[in-house]
């Protein structure tokens, strides 16, 4: 199967897929989106570069901040809350990575840790503009004006097709990271970074770009999370958050960045079946998180890809 | 190709099994009438939650024995918010969405309740909410959809502040949770204390789940204030009040609170603690009307022998009060329903309740309690009209 | 002046010193466990956690709360013996990345298996003794004080542990150089798992004695354990002086802020200060410059 035809599928796939969910799963599928591209912009940093960041989640919050104040106050449009917030978000990123280079190891989680704490505070605190503990509700997509015509795009199918066409952009942005020399250099400093930088990379350089575009990839997410779920709130930046991201991302598979997708579609999809048939949902991701550690590394997509190699 | 084959169909299969077995039972049985229940059932404020699921299956049960309403009777489903706003909005999406409820009943968490009056207008759905105090749900953030069974910060504040100022003392020092429930319960006092000539001397305000008070109590103390008002619930105003009993503040300050800090899910974890303790509640269990005897003889069955509360009471409310209004409105649509809601009367275990149909609050009495021994004494009463304050909903 | 400096700072700082106090009786086992393992174990508030439940139960059968430090202790270090034995040793071997994810997620593996075994609401533990002192113009609950105490003889148990025994001493040197010592006949795979349960013992224990604080409930490990990170890091990982003089300046500073600023901020000033550390010195205030 070419890849042509396998993009052209998928993507008739996406495009009927709304028409025939009901309208519960279409939004459990687009917020599933939007987290496992989240996951996926962490294993640039996580999998590629071979960083363990605790505080992925600063971005992301930092990105639905973003939006929801522009969306509420400013009356911006949608793509313009996404601009903002991706532009906002790197430059966070970019601040984060310029610290965190300057530490190695056990010391550079730690500080991913203790940054994305900070800003989790900072957001807290702040409450007249990012409204405190309550956050900001009330965040709604205004429709787009398109050629003359304006489209709605609050509603759960429409809103499925906004985040489905940003997806596809995020993750060729990614794939095109990742097969560049760019990409091979990240992969060098993962395997070993004294070697690389005896080679002459400037692997600090290559650390802080890389978290520069693995932040706005998160704040654009965030971006599009604010209006989906119609508020933006400080646990968006928490610890906890960051710890779901990385549970996602391993639980896919580092390194192939359908993995770690596929992880934020696993853990969304079984935290929604909560009520039905798994009653102790986060017990089953626990334990899958932890067996993927120690027996998977590879995780479930990228051995289920070994696998099918194999086959 | 064949375990390759094998294999990109065991996978499609579980994506499109995993997918369908979400979409649940289609619930084609619509002869009930099914209520989406949201709670806090973990967590710092799950005593509350409990006291809101346990009255309500009250109610449901006590309506089904006659056969419901309009001939059908009414079914609960009930989800954990875990007092968290994203948990919340995702449960009360599911609710509506997925086990497609007739109507909506939550919360306890002013912070979610605030987020699923969005999801509920959203859907179309109508909302009762039998606990949840800050005011701005039926003030700024008021809703066409939502109806406030319980009380409001607004009116604690009317009922309690000007008798504050003239018993307890001038100087004031507040404490609060630190979310809409807390911060509207403090502003809103802070607000009635100065107009009656009281005096605001300082604010602090505690995260949820805040668990040692120490510094919080430092402040206080440094602040001397005559009174201390706090708007701390569930857990926390447990911890609190305990803490501020052993170092000894209760000497040298009188301490009044919103209702949460007296109610009968707190009470006994305070013990000796919460003597001289004054709040206005719109409810305790020893009111003497015919109503509230048969409501705490049946509440008792469901709640193992713990007394019912005002957050019991209101949750028993807004069951019976909707069932009222199907009735009158003779349908299940939102709209008739909504017209049935507004202006609605009921003789309630608390007293008679009307709905106001400018901002779909409960009007009712307030009454003055102070603790002794474990026990309300009740020292003084405002009727609805006193304490109803302004309608400031201005969206419908 | 002076009633600003006994009826405000004093208190304040006492509290500091009880709070601070309880910050290094939590990290004690995490610094331990840093020092000689070098690994953070992320799973350290839930074996606190654990800790606590676990006396509760104790509590609940016995009345005693003697006996509930005692079982939230093993329970805490037979739980981490385990642990470690079966879960973290496979992933020595391997790129240290694991490892910490390999604790964070029995961090949530154990907070989900305490929901179900005890349920998901808060549970009291009592104090041993509810009595007041009365210093410095109020009335300070003697338990707090007994806290201090409690800390003081567990931190100078440690010390004597490690420096006086031998076995102490052999987990020193493990500390030091691990080859040397595997060369000198030594089980390091033992010592590990030992000094994991011990530091696991001290998170159970740890647990009972903050519980009368602060209540028993699953989440209580989460709550204290990014100002145990916080502590370990500013004082300088594995250095024990370091963990415990961070812990009272840490408790110190955000107590006495609290004079001026809302605790909640206070609070932040920890993690900016952590964040400090680590860019401008990240072997802490005590620890060595080796990495």
């Amino acid at each position: 199967m070419t890849l042509p035809l396998k993009v052209g599928l998928l993507a008739a796939a996406v495009a009927v897929l709304p028409w025939v969910l009901p309208d519960f799963q279409v939004t459990l599928l687009t917020e599933a989106t939007i987290l496992g591209l989240v996951a996926m912009s962490l294993d640039l940093i996580m999998g590629y570069t071979g960083l363990v960041s605790f505080g992925h989640a600063a971005f992301f919050g930092i990105g639905a901040y973003t939006a929801a104040l522009l969306l509420l106050r400013a009356g911006a449009s949608l793509p313009a809350a996404l601009g903002a917030a991706l532009v906002l978000a790197a430059a966070a990123g970019a601040v984060f990575g310029y610290l965190a280079i300057r530490a190695r190891g056990i010391y550079f989680a730690m500080l991913t840790l203790a940054l994305s704490e900070v800003a989790y505070r900072l957001v807290w605190d702040w409450r007249d503009v990012t409204g405190g503990s309550d956050g900001l509700a009330g965040v709604t997509a205004p429709p787009l004006a398109v050629a003359g015509v304006s489209v709605p795009l609050a509603a759960p199918r429409a809103y499925f097709y906004v985040v489905a066409v940003v997806a596809g952009a995020v993750t060729l942005a990614c794939r095109g990271i990742v097969a560049s020399r760019f990409g091979h250099v990240l992969q060098g400093i993962r395997e070993n970074e004294e070697r690389c930088a005896f080679i002459g990379y400037n692997v600090g350089l290559y650390k802080l770009v890389t978290f520069t575009v693995a932040a706005g990839l998160a704040g654009l997410c965030g971006a599009l999370y604010a209006p989906f779920a119609g508020f933006a709130s400080p646990e968006l930046l928490a610890f906890s958050m960051s710890g779901k991201f990385i549970v996602m991302t391993l639980v896919g598979g580092l390194g192939t960045l359908t993995g770690p997708f596929v992880g934020g579609l696993f853990v969304t999809f079984l935290e929604a079946l909560v009520s039905q048939v798994v009653k102790n949902y986060i017990i089953v991701i626990g334990l899958t998180f932890v067996g993927v550690v120690l027996f998977l590394p590879a995780g479930l997509y990228g051995t289920l890809r070994r696998w099918w190699g194999r086959a | 190709m064949g375990p390759l084959r094998r294999f990109a169909i065991a996978f499609a299969a579980i994506l499109v099994g995993g997918l369908g077995l979400m979409a649940g039972p289609d619930d084609a049985s619509s002869q009930t009438i099914k209520l989406g229940v949201l709670a806090p059932l973990s967590g710092t404020y799950a005593n509350i939650g409990n006291h809101e699921v346990w009255a309500i299956r009250q109610a449901v049960e006590q309506l089904n024995r006659k056969g419901g309403v309009l001939g059908r009777k009414f079914e609960i489903v009930t989800e954990d918010d875990e007092a968290n706003p994203p948990i919340g909005v995702r449960k009360a999406t599911k609710l509506i969405a997925q086990d497609k409820v007739d109507f909506l009943v939550g919360t306890v968490h002013s912070g979610v309740t605030l987020q699923i009056m969005s999801v509920a207008e959203k859907h179309k759905k109508i909302l009762l909410i039998p606990v949840s105090e800050a005011a701005a749900i039926t003030e700024e953030n008021c809703s066409k959809y939502a109806f406030r069974i319980s009380g409001n910060a607004r009116l604690q504040a009317n009922g309690l502040g000007a008798w504050m100022v003239q018993n307890l003392g001038k100087r004031y020092y507040f404490i609060g949770a630190d979310y809409a429930m807390g911060r509207s319960g403090v502003a809103t006092m802070a607000e009635v204390v100065k107009k009656n000539g009281g005096e605001d001397i300082g604010e602090v305000f505690a995260p949820l789940g805040t668990t040692d008070f120490a510094s919080y109590l430092g402040k206080i103390k440094a602040a001397a204030p005559d009174v201390l008002f706090l708007t701390l619930a569930g857990n926390d105003v447990v911890r609190f009040v305990t803490q501020l009993d052993s170092f000894g503040l209760k000497k040298q300050i009188k301490v009044a609170g919103s209702p949460q800090m007296i109610e009968t899910n707190v009470l006994p974890a305070m013990g000796a603690a919460a003597d001289d303790l004054v709040s206005v509640t719109r409810y305790v269990y020893t009111l003497d009307r015919p109503e509230n005897k048969t409501f705490v003889e049946g509440f008792v069955k469901y709640s193992n022998g713990e007394m019912p509360n005002q957050y019991s009471e209101s949750s028993y409310d807004a069951i019976m009060m909707l069932a009222m209004a199907i009735e009158k409105a003779q349908s299940l649509e939102e709209g008739k329903v909504i017209a049935a809601l507004e202006g609605l009367s009921f003789a309630a275990p608390r007293g008679n309740v009307t709905i106001r149909a400018g901002d779909h609050q409960t009007l009712h009495d307030k009454y003055i309690v102070q603790v002794k021994g474990g026990k309300y004494q009740i020292i003084g009463k405002k009727v609805a009209a006193e304490v109803a304050g302004p309608d400031l909903c201005a969206k419908f | 002046m002076t009633t600003f400096l006994a009826g405000t700072l004093l208190p304040q700082l006492l509290h500091g010193l009880v709070y601070g106090m309880t910050l290094a009786l939590v990290a004690i086992g995490l610094s331990l466990v840093f020092g000689v393992m070098h690994v953070i174990n992320f799973a350290h508030g839930e074996l606190l956690m654990v800790g606590a439940f676990v006396g509760f139960t104790a509590h609940a059968l016995t009345g005693s709360f003697w006996l509930a430090l005692l079982a939230g202790g093993a329970a805490g270090a037979a739980l981490g013996g385990i642990i470690e034995r079966f879960t973290l040793r496979p992933l020595y071997a391997r790129n240290p990345m694991y490892l910490l994810l390999g604790t964070y997620g029995l961090s949530l593996v154990l907070v989900e298996v305490a929901r179900i075994v005890w349920g998901a609401v808060p549970q009291k533990l009592p104090p041993p003794f509810e009595l007041s002192v009365h210093i410095l113009g109020l009335d300070y609950p003697a338990y707090r004080l007994a806290l201090l105490a409690f800390t003081s003889a567990i931190l100078a148990a440690l010390w004597l542990f490690l420096t006086r025994t031998q076995a102490g001493t052999i987990i020193r040197g493990v500390a030091q150089d691990r080859m040397i010592m595997e060369a000198l006949g030594v089980n390091v795979s033992r010592v590990f798992t030992g000094t994991f349960a011990l530091g696991a013992g001290l998170a159970g224990a740890s647990g009972v004695l903050l519980a009368p604080l602060v209540a028993v409930y699953t989440t209580m490990g989460l709550d204290v354990i990014l100002s145990a990170f916080a502590v370990i890091i500013i004082g300088g990982l594995g250095s024990f002086p370091g963990t415990l003089l961070a812990s009272i300046i840490v408790g110190m500073v955000e107590s006495v802020s609290t004079i001026w600023i809302p605790p909640t901020s206070a609070k932040t000033l920890t993690f900016i200060a952590m964040v400090v550390i680590l860019l401008v010195r990240p072997a802490g205030l005590l620890g060595e410059e080796t990495r």
